[in-house]
């Protein structure tokens, strides 16, 4: 088991290794010739005005939060799924039962926010 | 072919009746949120539901035979036993009070009564949860799943900017107790290796001192934990955000905060520290003792200045957070006075948070002592009401709140707590004054220019039967006082 | 402790027991096995990644009707190799705006996250470096680090575009990270277990044993959104709107040049190819070959399936020879002749590799056929359609499964 995690590592430790061999060797050959002009941000050929570090749109933020809560739901799902079958044959339905309340209570709040359009992207569209 | 097997067994299930009611009617409000096309339809049946909760709630707790000795459950995770039982009644007359009088006031701080409803309903079964908590895991989700909504509640009043800063103040402070009372939880399992209370006593009642009780990491846990669930009941020094958050939420709000939050935290308190750790009778019980004492002159002596009602309630909250802790000094019998002192309590202030509410004008919250000037002469019997609630919570006969602090005070005094129990009697003496203040604003100053707004009939007789119930119970508290002896003195 | 097991008999368990004696004592051998087959999978995953590139360029040729890349070597098939050369030698930009380290680590973070998980994928019953008893939380907790790189390279650019990408790439992979993991789960519940080996050993004995087939109709739906989701996991076509060329002009990479753009396409082409993989391994079986014998007809499909390859290289070779195309012929003869060897070698291997490519070319497929889906149809899909229908296969298949027993 020990050995497994260890080759993990080695593959971890190859692949950063040839991501700094892939950037050192260019270094010796590839030009460096920046000028001003050429290190602005591209904005298809106009002089960008101000910073891009701004406030961005809310519903990226609502997207995040219902990711959060349904992926820690499916972390808590992963175990289960794995027993699954050998619980069955000591307890029968009783797993089935629990999950499916657990994902009932969920998928409530996902109805809700389907509901409530936070599942929407456009907002405009909705009537309220 | 697939048969439904329930997965706990049924005396368990009747035993987490009333949390299942409140936690369905919390999906159901849910779901009617999500059904009905008409905000109208929405709220209105989302309130029917609520209510449908707490009556089935109440109606489940009320079935438990009070005589029963308690057993754990569900593994071990919770309690099923007479003190879980008074708690959830008291827990679901109060939604039942908080939903019926903050009815006809949600329209007024634009907050949508399905969204009100079904985030009350849902901190309300984190309360339920955290009154039958047996071990710290369960007291911290419950913790949680109470706090979350009220969160989200206290900024809930579209376009209120206090609201606004009540609620992400309410948040980072919040969350920040629960950050502290989860390494306190942490460092009393690496000292004790268990989670349950029971366990945990059973510990500390076998190892040695050093080991157990005198243990610094075990005394370091403690304190935390005794920081986290004091920011939860308001105590000092930890009641710093008291007075902005009950002034910047919605009164709504304020009234669950202020009662059912407080009610089920003092509760869960006493729970663990009965439960778990105050047979030990360690040095740790300074700490409570400065809790209290920190709190009956802060809470008093801030109150004194205020000119907001909703200020100047809730810093006479952190005081009575420092009467009840007087109660555990005293176990068993204290257990008792600090149960029924928290019902009593929450009773009065969801009270006179009704009532303020319902002296509301239109569009405007009424929240200055000096909006209230003169309510006795437009509104006689609802004044009337609004002082049988302060005089309650100022603790003068013949309310509940006297016989509340009777019953505390005299615990503590026969514990041999006379100096603590002297200062209480003392600074709830001085803090008469403020209640008496507005009591005068009332009936003696002359009514300020606001014209008459339609107030509800319907919630003002709720409160008014309310303010029957405080009376009542302050002529013959004994009925009260031997349910929550009942329900309080096993649990040492 | 008992007596007899004193602090030296302690030391002496940790020697031969713990992993770093395996390194530096009894299994030197194995630790260097290691090292080369860790290197060989790095070497397979770049010379795969140019070739994937090529191979993309001439698919979208031919079914556009073009050529594709034609001029260096035959059929251009040095043209990866070329372009990958010229990269290095271009000069490396890095925007005066821009936060130094952050755009630094972004591209390493992002190959790194696709290749690392190559660590569980069961290319045959040996072949493989790491079988890992949580391979597949393994595979899903190190390919969803690559979106943090993403967002990394679009914020530190500090441009428009770039941040544009980051942020619906961001939207877009955590959102449909929630199907994917859920229609993960029916196949997780049928092999009762996470590790790759087993789920792949669980499909043993032909067609009708891989997953795919199993409770009818559950686990091609499960497929069905397993597949979707992971087009959208690796922002391919239809839903590459994190750098979507005609809009947003290269999206989260717009800013970079040189060898670290190139390391965003090698790790977008490893994360296609890895998912393609981890497809093959949940549903089709993995590195098991579909196997008629077991079928009991007695070679009957066996025989067919020979006379039909056996009618259609013949057909090629034909056409091809009257056409005059040798070099044609040629190339498919050298593709059929080692795609034999391979199989007669290495079965495992070639019927891992033959699913995976399968798997990849309908995603080139798609990506020349299907046009770009806005935001807001995407988010549609993922919510309201694969979440739910998601939801719908997992119970289904519990409860198929508990009704078949």
């Amino acid at each position: 088991m020990h050995f497994d995690y260890l080759s993990v590592l080695v593959l971890v430790a190859l692949g950063i290794g040839n991501v700094l061999f892939m950037v050192a060797l260019p270094k010796l050959l590839r030009p460096s010739k920046p000028n001003p002009q050429k290190l602005v941000a591209y904005e298809c050929g106009e002089n960008p005005v101000g910073t891009s570090w701004i406030q961005y749109n809310a519903r990226f933020f609502s997207v995040a939060l219902v990711f959060v809560v349904f992926d820690v739901e499916i972390v808590f799902m992963f175990p289960w799924a794995v027993v699954f079958k050998s619980l069955y044959k000591t307890q029968g339905c009783v797993p089935f039962w629990e999950m499916f309340t657990f994902v009932l209570v969920l998928l409530v709040g996902l109805a809700y926010l389907w509901a409530q359009g936070l599942l929407e992207w456009v907002k405009s569209v909705r009537k309220a | 072919m697939l048969p439904i097997v329930l997965p706990v067994d049924t005396g368990d299930l009747t035993a987490l009746g009333p949390l299942l009611a409140v936690l369905i009617a919390a999906l159901g409000v849910l779901t009617v949120d999500m059904t009905f096309e008409r905000e109208e339809a929405r709220g209105r049946w989302s309130f029917i539901v609520g209510l449908v909760g707490a009556g089935l709630a109440a109606g489940c707790a009320s079935l438990w035979q009070w005589e029963a000795p308690g057993r754990a459950i569900l593994g071990g995770a919770l309690y099923a036993d007479a003190f879980s039982s008074f708690f959830d009644v008291l827990l679901a007359t109060l939604l039942g009070l908080t939903l019926v009088v903050s009815w006809y006031c949600l329209d007024r701080v634009k907050v949508k009564p399905a969204e009100f409803t079904g985030l009350a309903v849902l901190s309300f079964s984190g309360m339920f949860l955290m009154v039958r908590a047996a071990d710290m895991l369960t007291l911290f989700l419950a913790i949680e799943l109470m706090s979350l909504p009220v969160y989200v509640l206290a900024g809930l009043s579209a376009g209120s900017k206090t609201g606004r800063e009540a609620a992400l103040k309410y948040f980072v402070l919040g969350s920040l107790a629960s950050a502290i009372l989860l390494y306190g939880m942490a460092l009393v399992y690496g000292v004790t290796a268990s989670l349950g209370y029971t366990d945990i006593a059973g510990y500390l009642a076998t190892a040695s001192r050093e080991s157990g009780v005198e243990n610094p990491l075990f005394l370091a846990g403690l304190a935390l934990m005794l920081v986290g669930l004091g920011f939860k009941v308001a105590a000092a020094p930890f009641h710093m955000w008291t007075p902005d958050v009950y002034e910047g939420a919605p009164t709504p709000v304020t009234t669950l905060m202020a009662s059912g939050v407080r009610a089920a935290a003092a509760a869960a308190l006493l729970r663990f520290l009965a439960g778990a750790v105050l047979l030990t009778r360690g040095h740790w019980m300074m700490l409570v003792w400065a809790l209290a004492a920190l709190s009956m002159i802060a809470g008093n002596v801030g109150a004194l200045a205020q000119t907001n009602v909703k200020r100047l309630l809730a810093y006479s909250g952190i005081a009575h957070a420092g009467y009840m802790l007087l109660g555990l000094f005293a176990l068993p019998r204290g257990a008792g006075g600090f149960s029924m002192y928290v019902a009593v309590y929450a009773l009065s202030v969801l009270g006179a948070f009704g009532a303020l509410q319902w002296f509301d004008d239109r569009g405007r919250e009424t929240v200055d002592i000096e909006d209230l000037a003169g309510a006795g002469k437009r509104h006689p019997w609802m004044a009337s009401v609004m002082t049988v609630f302060l005089l309650s919570l100022a603790g003068i006969p013949p309310t509940a709140g006297f016989a509340a602090k009777w019953f505390v005070f005299a615990a503590a005094v026969q514990a041999g707590y006379v100096g603590l129990a002297l200062l209480g009697v003392m600074t709830s003496l001085f803090g008469a004054y403020y209640y008496l203040r507005v009591v005068i604003a009332m009936w003696m100053d002359e009514p300020a220019d606001i014209s008459g707004a339609d107030q509800s009939p319907t919630t003002g007789l709720v409160l008014g039967l309310l303010a029957l119930a405080v009376l009542f119970i302050g002529c013959f508290p004994g009925w009260l006082w031997f349910l929550a002896d009942l329900a309080s003195s096993k649990l040492v | 402790m008992n007596d007899s097991y004193g602090v030296r008999h302690l030391q002496k368990h940790i020697w031969e027991n713990h992993a770093f004696s395996h390194i530096f004592n009894a299994d030197f051998l194995g630790f260097a096995l290691m090292v080369i087959a860790g290197v060989a999978l790095l070497t397979f995953v770049l010379v795969y990644g140019m070739v994937a590139v090529w191979a993309e360029r001439k698919v979208a040729g031919h079914i556009q009707d073009r050529l594709g890349p034609m001029r260096v070597g035959w059929h251009g098939w040095l043209q990866s190799l070329a372009d990958g050369v010229k990269l290095m030698l271009k000069e490396d930009i890095i925007p005066t705006m821009a936060d130094k380290p952050l755009f630094i680590l972004a591209p390493p973070l992002v190959f790194l996250a696709a290749f690392t998980a190559y660590a569980v994928l069961p290319f045959s019953s040996r072949a493989q470096l790491a079988d890992l008893d949580i391979g597949v939380l393994y595979i899903t907790a190190v390919t969803s680090l690559g979106v943090v790189g993403i967002i990394m390279a679009g914020w530190a650019s500090n441009s428009k575009w770039p941040l544009y990408g980051a942020m619906r790439s961001a939207a877009l992979v955590v959102s449909y990270g929630v199907p994917l993991g859920l229609s993960m789960l029916p196949v997780l519940m049928l092999s009762g277990s996470l590790s790759l080996q087993e789920i792949v050993g669980n499909q043993g004995g032909g067609i009708l044993h891989w997953n795919l087939f199993q409770a009818f109709p559950f686990m091609p739906l499960a497929f069905l959104v397993f597949f979707i989701s992971s087009l959208a996991e690796t922002n391919r076509v239809p839903f590459d709107i994190a750098e979507a060329e005609s809009e947003l002009v290269g999206g989260y990479h717009t800013e970079y040049s040189g060898i670290n753009f190139s390391l965003f396409f090698i790790a977008e082409y490893s994360a296609m190819l890895l998912s393609c993989g981890v497809a093959a391994t949940l549903f089709l079986g993995g590195y098991l070959p579909p196997a008629f014998r077991t079928l009991g007809m007695m070679g009957l499909p066996r025989l067919l399936a020979w006379l039909a390859l056996g009618l259609f290289l013949l057909w090629r070779f034909t056409s091809f020879w009257e056409r005059r195309q040798f070099s044609e012929a040629l190339f498919f003869a050298v593709l059929t002749l080692a795609g034999l060897l391979l199989w007669r070698t290495f079965p495992h291997l070639f019927w891992f590799l033959t699913k995976t490519g399968v798997l990849f070319l309908v995603m080139l497929w798609l990506r020349w056929t299907l046009p770009r889906l806005r935001i807001d149809q995407m988010m549609y899909m993922c919510w309201k359609v694969l979440t739910p229908l998601a939801f719908v296969n997992l119970f289904g298949t519990s409860l198929w499964w508990m009704w078949a027993n």
